[in-house]
């Protein structure tokens, strides 16, 4: 029998809800949600090294939150302690959202509280999401050159509202480099889902 | 065509007696893997951001004018007359593929290339949806492959249209994605109580109709290319939404490449290449074992693992180029946009300096392109670019 770990790096969606009811008559519910995780961590590390692929991803991603859906409840009083609060969006002008989602459900895996903006956001949208959820990280997304410009108009936003060094700002995206993160103000830059989930580690010491 | 075998032949003949040869004589004969004197430069006009050659134009006016995409390519000529190639002299985007025509809507802002808003397929079912047709996009892009044909006959443009998953990934969207999921998994299992479970999540046969109908629409829009007047000799098939880190080259070779390759033999007399990269060299070894995908659209470094700077690995180049003799088949350094933007000119430099010494040391010819010019880059960096392979890029 598989076990939940590897049946998030596998993808398998179709029996996940069986295994995770089982689990959860024999295990803490933190417990469950360990293995998920682990599951999810598994599943980045094989990315990162190109060992799989982002359908591949997007399917162990899709069963971890099909999982979290019985786990979530059974959690209860015993709710997770999150290690911080993320306000994640994709840019204005930038209708892409599959690294998003991808980094999201990472962050999430990791054990962050994510609140996620979805796509096409304005910088104002951003600095109002800022002042309602108070997150210590905000993470801006981007897929094309002519959107990333949006981060820095973002970061200006944030500034403007007198808001910006009360959060940490990471920016992600394939047309994104470290240079071009440090020359728009970012504190942070990465590379992909895993690379996202050890910089808004580091951001928050 | 005749124009193309005379310059072949001149070039040829140049190249046997040492006199320098025309961009164009470069850029072909290196396509062709035969002796050059230099290493030959590439750009596609279509990825350099309008407004980095003249404000005036934006993606609202180039998407709905062919003549506004044609003032561009010139004035793009005008500022960089030394590139070899210059090719694809469209700015229409994915707006100008076939799948507008068939229901996607498309949202353009004037400064962001356009990118699909409303999926065909979130409006309408499969059977539903129409074979592209000679009107809107498809038909300007039509036009203009044509017009740049007729009025540059010295550069080689030939047409690009959407392959199967491409198309489908524009029809259907993120969902193609859960689509092939089911379709694979539901391949793979042996076991038919597993089978019946995936049928819960949806249908898994979606994806196979759903490519057969885009396998038979990218045809479509290729015999439309051909009968009105685009030579096809060279056209490109492109399933850029295959390649890695979207899909792995297995699953790309096993699940779609029967499709790519149903279109690569429709057009087989005009010498098509359906461009696919692989992440590694040992993908590509693999991946130019297979007919459709042999060409030079395939061989490049453009998917190989980038760092946080934009660079692909340095040590796959080497053995990409001693491949590319062996195979006889010419390997393209190409340099990512955002290292073109970010990257400092000696950088930039160094990374032209190294791939150019790599291919003259090893006597082989080889080209180096952009993937992109996007905004904010110093087009000076790209002047840059041509200086520096003159200077390093010369066969001994």
């Amino acid at each position: 029998m598989k076990s939940i770990t590897d049946m998030i790096v596998e993808g398998d969606v179709y029996n996940i809800n069986e295994v995770i009811e089982a689990a959860l008559k024999n295990s803490k519910p933190l417990d469950v949600l360990e293995e998920l995780i682990a599951g999810l961590h598994r599943a980045g590390e094989l990315y990162q090294k190109g060992e799989i692929f982002i359908i591949d991803i997007m399917s162990a991603a899709e069963t971890f939150k099909e999982a979290m859906k019985l786990v979530q409840p059974a959690l209860g009083k015993a709710k997770r302690k999150f290690l911080g609060k993320i306000v994640l969006g994709t840019v204005e002008g930038d209708i892409h959202d599959i690294g998003k989602n991808i980094v999201a459900v990472m962050l999430e895996g990791a054990g962050f509280e994510v609140v996620d903006l979805g796509i096409d956001i304005s910088p104002e949208k951003f600095v109002e999401a800022v002042k309602m959820h108070k997150p210590q990280i905000v993470a801006l997304s981007a897929l094309i050159t002519s959107t990333m410009m949006k981060m820095e108009e973002t970061i200006n936003a944030l500034k403007k509202a007198g808001i910006r060094n009360k959060v940490k700002i990471m920016v992600g995206g394939a047309p994104v480099s470290e240079r071009y993160a440090q020359s728009i103000g970012a504190d942070s830059y990465a590379i992909d889902a895993v690379g996202a989930i050890n910089k808004a580690i580091a951001l928050l010491k | 065509m005749f124009r193309i075998i005379t310059n072949l032949m001149k070039g040829m003949l140049k190249s046997k007696l040492g006199i320098p040869l025309s961009g164009a004589e470069r850029f072909m004969l290196t396509s062709m893997y035969s002796k050059v004197d230099r290493i030959a430069s590439m750009l596609v006009a279509g990825n350099v951001h309008p407004q980095l050659i003249d404000s005036n134009y934006d993606f609202v006016r180039l998407t709905s004018s062919v003549e506004a995409n044609l003032e561009l390519f010139e004035k793009l000529l005008e500022r960089f007359p030394n590139f070899d190639g210059t090719m694809t002299a469209n700015w229409l985007g994915l707006a100008g593929c076939g799948q507008v025509e068939m229901g996607t809507t498309m949202r353009i802002l004037p400064l962001v290339e356009p990118s699909p808003a409303i999926y065909a397929l979130d409006r309408n079912s499969l059977e539903e949806l129409p074979m592209p047709e000679m009107k809107g996009y498809l038909e300007k892009q039509i036009q203009l492959s044509a017009e740049v044909q007729d009025r540059y006959p010295e550069i080689i443009s030939p047409p690009i249209i959407l392959g199967s998953w491409d198309l489908a990934m524009l029809l259907r969207g993120e969902k193609l994605i859960s689509d092939f999921r089911l379709f694979k998994d539901f391949k793979t299992s042996m076991d038919w109580e597993q089978k019946k479970k995936i049928q819960k999540k949806g249908d898994p046969n979606y994806l196979s109709r759903l490519l057969d109908f885009t396998t038979e629409a990218s045809i479509a829009i290729g015999n439309l290319y051909k009968e009105n007047g685009v030579k096809m000799l060279g056209m490109v098939i492109v399933n850029q939404y295959a390649n890695p880190p979207i899909m792995s080259p297995f699953d790309f070779t096993t699940y779609i490449y029967p499709y790519v390759e149903r279109v690569w033999k429709e057009f087989k007399k005009y010498r098509p290449t359906a461009g696919y990269m692989p992440p590694s060299p040992n993908d590509m070894k693999k991946i130019l074992q297979y007919p459709a995908l042999s060409g030079i659209a395939c061989f490049n470094n453009y998917m190989f693992p980038q760092n946080e700077y934009g660079l692909t690995a340095p040590e796959f180049d080497e053995e990409m180029v001693a491949y590319s003799k062996e195979i006889k088949v010419p390997y393209t350094y190409i340099i990512h946009g955002k290292f073109l933007r970010d990257g400092t000119e000696k950088e930039i430099e160094a990374q032209i300096a190294r791939v150019c010494k790599l291919a003259v040391e090893a006597k082989a010819p080889l080209s180096i392109g952009l993937s992109a010019v996007p905004l904010g880059t110093k087009l000076s960096k790209v002047d840059l670019i041509i200086e520096a392979i003159n200077k390093y890029g010369v066969y001994k």
